[in-house]
């Protein structure tokens, strides 16, 4: 009887643990694992300090990171039941691909209220700060009369140098790139014609030189090495300009891409200490906290009172250049990654 | 036949290499035959898959002339520096050597990433071509760039077995064909070239097969548009999880890689008779030689040769001290921020202690299970003898990439990514060949009479062995245990993919800071590392000297 007890016990004590706590309040998630992870580079920490490390401080979970965000290393977290991963930065169009498949859908504890809808592409995420894929030209190769557009971008014989383009990564603004510059209007962008736009793109390939990652593409720009960029992201070229004396990299808005950062979980992922990070992710002071200290745009409806920033910091910042920006469709993006990828790596390596 | 009492000691090493290695590259070569990303459906698609598509016929092209090129490059610079060190007397040839073992030691990492800095179009290299009036050319991510960087990478695994080859030379032959009226040329040509055969051979089999499974260097330096082979395996798996691709990717590099070392096998083992027979203990006899327009040229080609084995590393140092964070060179504004980073960053600062950790496991497990298969090779009965020999090498002649990705699939699925036991069962398997190599080696020259002196005077066995044996091939032992930890100290492939966010050693973090980073405390790790390395080597070298010690140096 008395082992019954202590059995049944013991039975109530973990089911009473275990049980989802939809509140997540402080004590609850003290010392429980959870992992935040980033697409790394030098802005990781300044993720970490906005969106994770309050959440740690005020809950008292054991937080550690990771870099970066790899689907495949997601997908083989799920599938073989090793999910150490908690919250994992990503793109949306790969959350439309596996939302209800490896990964989690949002507690109902999940504030998304303060987030405008076009970012909130589905229930698998919360979408968190913009970036936008932007050509960027070094001042010093042009000094008079820059490139102001894609097609000027394509233009190498009147601005001559060369430009670096994401290679190993299809999703980088060049096939949008490649369709304006051939004439496209913005709300005529999607759906793209991939072999057209590759073609396009073939009429530089000389002229381009691939990078791997954005850090990749910082040094290129810092060392000088190329005119013109197609990049990555937005805070890349501010980078390049705090860290180097001497250089000066200018972004141009016209029709820059437009996309954002979508904060998943894996299936089997911790979801408590998700939501709580979550609730952060999508909330505007803990934007505020991000956008006041590297250029990122914000995803909320309302940043009232406008972010602490300087001159140059809102000079980066795509928030403030919408109306000059053409959001990437995810959508179309989700159902053609897979063939644009191969288009893509076949003619970057071949 | 069956196990003997020595031959039981083999066990542990055998089941070692067999479950950690053996099977899981086994099993990623026969998943190209089981496992079909759509569109491949069964049987052989694979193969046809990879035959079908022209950049992969492109890749392997490309990849086998760029293996040839960088042994080309490595044979030219190695030979004169080879020869070199045979005629160098004392403490020069101590210095000669101390070269090639700090480039040898030195992080593969750490290495690349000096490559990295130096190609860069503002970089030193570009520096010395502006100034000379050339101008700046492109280096990075070009083919020369990459090859400038492996051939630096793999120099010493060249000039190594062709100094032991050139050692046993005999001058005295090039003399008497000299004597008997051949001028130096030729003698050269007709009498010490064929002798130092096997020493080319030996070295440029290294060169060539590591070249093929070369995946941090191309990274790091190249671009995709001059991919290697293992690069594109390495794609096919972490952005596609196209296991089954992969595994025939594997089985063409393999096969590849074994063709090469079956043609140098053949070729070695027609001229290493010949060498055998005419070769003696070289002798001091260059004096003759001395002055002449081709010492000078010899002594100019051998600095300039040291300068490229040495100078390249070194450019990290002066890095670390950029305050800017930047890989400009030379830096603008000095700074110590990042070494004060390095000391408190907990990313860092753990990177230093699972590298310690595993490395301090590593060498306790291959120095003990090497030691043991090494005596069961000395004196046991092993049955097929031919298949355990082949397991003690086979680590060393697949390439990389492929035992990489087979241990990577199999601890998948045995739940061990991220662990430290991962980190330690690969190391322990990489580094075993290592010790079971120069174990044997002071076993083979171990007099067998002083364990029978021993015995008639009454110690027993395990006293004999404690007593004697063991002292006496203690050097062996060390010099095996010394291996095992820079190999495991080094190992970067294979540890890229079982670490995790929470578990990397230091040269994964230090990879991953170099592709994912610009900041400069991966500057200051590298600088560290390669001074602790200059250090060690310094170090060894001074104890060897005062040991009078000898017989390798």
């Amino acid at each position: 009887m008395v082992t019954f007890t202590l059995v049944l016990g013991l039975g109530v004590a973990a089911c009473g643990s275990s049980s989802p706590d939809s509140t997540a309040t402080g004590g609850s998630l003290k010392g429980q694992k959870a992992t935040f992870v980033t697409f790394g580079g030098q802005e990781e920490k300044f993720f970490k300090a906005a969106f994770a490390e309050p959440v740690a401080n005020e809950t008292g979970m054991n937080l550690s990171f990771d870099q970066p965000t790899e689907y495949p290393k997601l997908q083989v977290q799920v599938k073989t039941g090793n999910v150490s991963w908690t919250v994992v930065m990503a793109d949306p169009w790969w959350s439309l691909i596996y939302c209800g498949k490896e990964l989690e859908e949002l507690p109902k504890g999940v504030d998304t209220s303060n987030i405008a809808p076009v970012y909130q592409v589905d229930n698998c995420g919360v979408a968190g700060d913009t970036f936008v894929f932007q050509l960027m030209y070094n001042a010093n190769d042009f000094p008079n009369n820059p490139p102001t557009s894609w097609a000027d971008f394509f233009n190498t014989t009147k601005y001559p140098g060369k430009r670096g383009v994401w290679g190993s990564y299809v999703v980088n603004g060049a096939m949008e790139a490649a369709t304006l510059a051939e004439g496209a209007e913005p709300d005529e962008l999607y759906p793209m014609d991939i072999s057209k736009a590759i073609d396009k793109l073939n009429t530089i390939k000389s002229d381009i030189t691939f990078y791997d990652t954005l850090s990749q593409s910082e040094q290129l720009m810092a060392s000088e090495e190329v005119s013109m960029v197609i990049a990555g992201d937005e805070v890349s070229g501010w980078n390049v300009n705090t860290n180097n004396k001497n250089v000066d990299w200018k972004p141009v808005w016209n029709q820059a891409i437009e996309s954002w950062d979508f904060y998943i979980e894996p299936k089997g992922g911790n979801t408590a200490a998700a939501e709580a990070l979550w609730n952060r992710i999508g909330s505007p002071e803990g934007q505020r906290q991000l956008v006041e200290s590297i250029p990122s745009g914000w995803t909320v409806k309302k940043m009232t009172p406008p972010p602490k920033q300087n001159a140059k910091l809102r000079e980066w910042t795509p928030s403030y250049h919408r109306s000059e920006t053409i959001p990437l469709d995810q959508h179309w993006w989700a159902q053609h990654y897979e063939e644009a990828e191969s288009a893509w790596q076949e003619w970057v390596s071949g | 036949l069956r196990l003997d009492g020595w031959g039981l000691l083999a066990v542990p090493a055998i089941v070692c290499l067999g479950v950690f290695f053996a099977y899981p590259t086994i099993e990623i070569l026969l998943r190209s035959v089981s496992e079909f990303a759509s569109p491949q459906t069964s049987g052989l698609d694979n193969f046809r898959w990879f035959f079908d598509t022209p950049l992969n016929v492109t890749v392997l092209w490309r990849t086998f002339y760029t293996a040839m090129i960088v042994t080309a490059v490595c044979l030219a610079i190695a030979f004169p520096f080879a020869y070199l060190m045979t005629i160098a007397r004392g403490k020069f040839r101590l210095l000669l050597l101390g070269i090639v073992l700090v480039t040898l030691v030195s992080s593969l990492v750490v290495r690349s990433y000096a490559w990295v800095i130096l190609l860069q179009k503002s970089g030193p290299i570009n520096d010395v071509l502006a100034a000379f009036g050339v101008g700046r050319v492109q280096l990075a991510g070009t083919t020369v760039g990459v090859v400038m960087a492996m051939s630096q990478i793999l120099i010493p695994l060249m000039i190594l077995p062709l100094y032991a080859n050139m050692r046993a030379i005999d001058r005295h032959l090039v003399l008497a064909a000299e004597s008997l009226g051949a001028r130096p040329a030729v003698a050269f040509m007709r009498v010490y070239l064929p002798l130092s055969l096997p020493g080319m051979l030996a070295g440029s089999l290294f060169v060539f097969v590591l070249t093929l499974g070369f995946y941090i260097t191309p990274t790091l330096v190249g671009s995709p548009q001059n991919a290697l082979l293992s690069q594109l395996i390495v794609t096919q798996i972490n952005r596609l999880l196209a296991f089954g691709r992969a595994g025939a990717m594997s089985v063409v590099l393999l096969l590849l890689a074994l063709i090469v070392l079956g043609v140098v096998a053949r070729t070695a083992r027609s001229r290493l008779r010949l060498a055998q027979d005419q070769s003696g203990e070289a002798t001091a006899i260059e004096e003759l030689h001395k002055g002449g327009l081709s010492r000078i040229a010899l002594y100019c080609f051998g600095g300039i040769a040291a300068v490229w084995m040495v100078l390249p590393s070194l450019v990290v140092i002066p890095m670390s001290f950029n305050a800017y964070t930047s890989l400009a060179f030379p830096p603008q504004a000095l700074s110590l921020h990042w070494y004060s980073n390095l000391v408190s960053d907990p990313e860092w600062t753990n990177a230093v202690r699972h590298t310690l950790e595993i490395g301090i496991g590593t060498t306790v497990m291959a120095t003990v299970l090497g030691t043991a298969a090494a005596l069961a090779l000395d004196r046991g009965r092993i049955p097929g003898r031919k298949l355990v020999d082949a397991l003690f090498v086979a680590p060393m002649v697949v390439p990389l990439v492929i035992i990489a990705i087979g241990v990577y699939s199999a601890f998948l699925t045995w739940h061990l990514v991220g662990s430290s036991q991962a980190f330690l069962a690969a190391h322990t398997v990489l580094a075993l060949p290592f010790v079971i190599f120069t174990v044997s080696a002071s076993l083979r020259t171990f007099d067998t009479a002083l364990e029978r002196a021993a015995a008639s005077l009454g110690a027993g066995p395990v006293q004999t062995f404690a007593r004697i044996t063991l002292p006496v091939i203690s050097p062996g032992i060390l010099a095996g245990a010394v291996m095992a930890f820079t190999v495991s100290f080094d190992e970067s492939v294979v540890s890229l993919f079982l670490a995790t966010g929470e578990y990397r050693t230091l040269p994964v973090q230090i990879y991953t800071a170099v592709i994912r980073n610009v900041d400069p405390t991966v500057a200051a790790a590298s600088s560290s590392v390669l001074v602790l390395t200059i250090l060690s080597v310094a170090l060894g070298g001074w104890i060897v000297r005062r040991k009078r010690n000898v017989g390798f140096v």
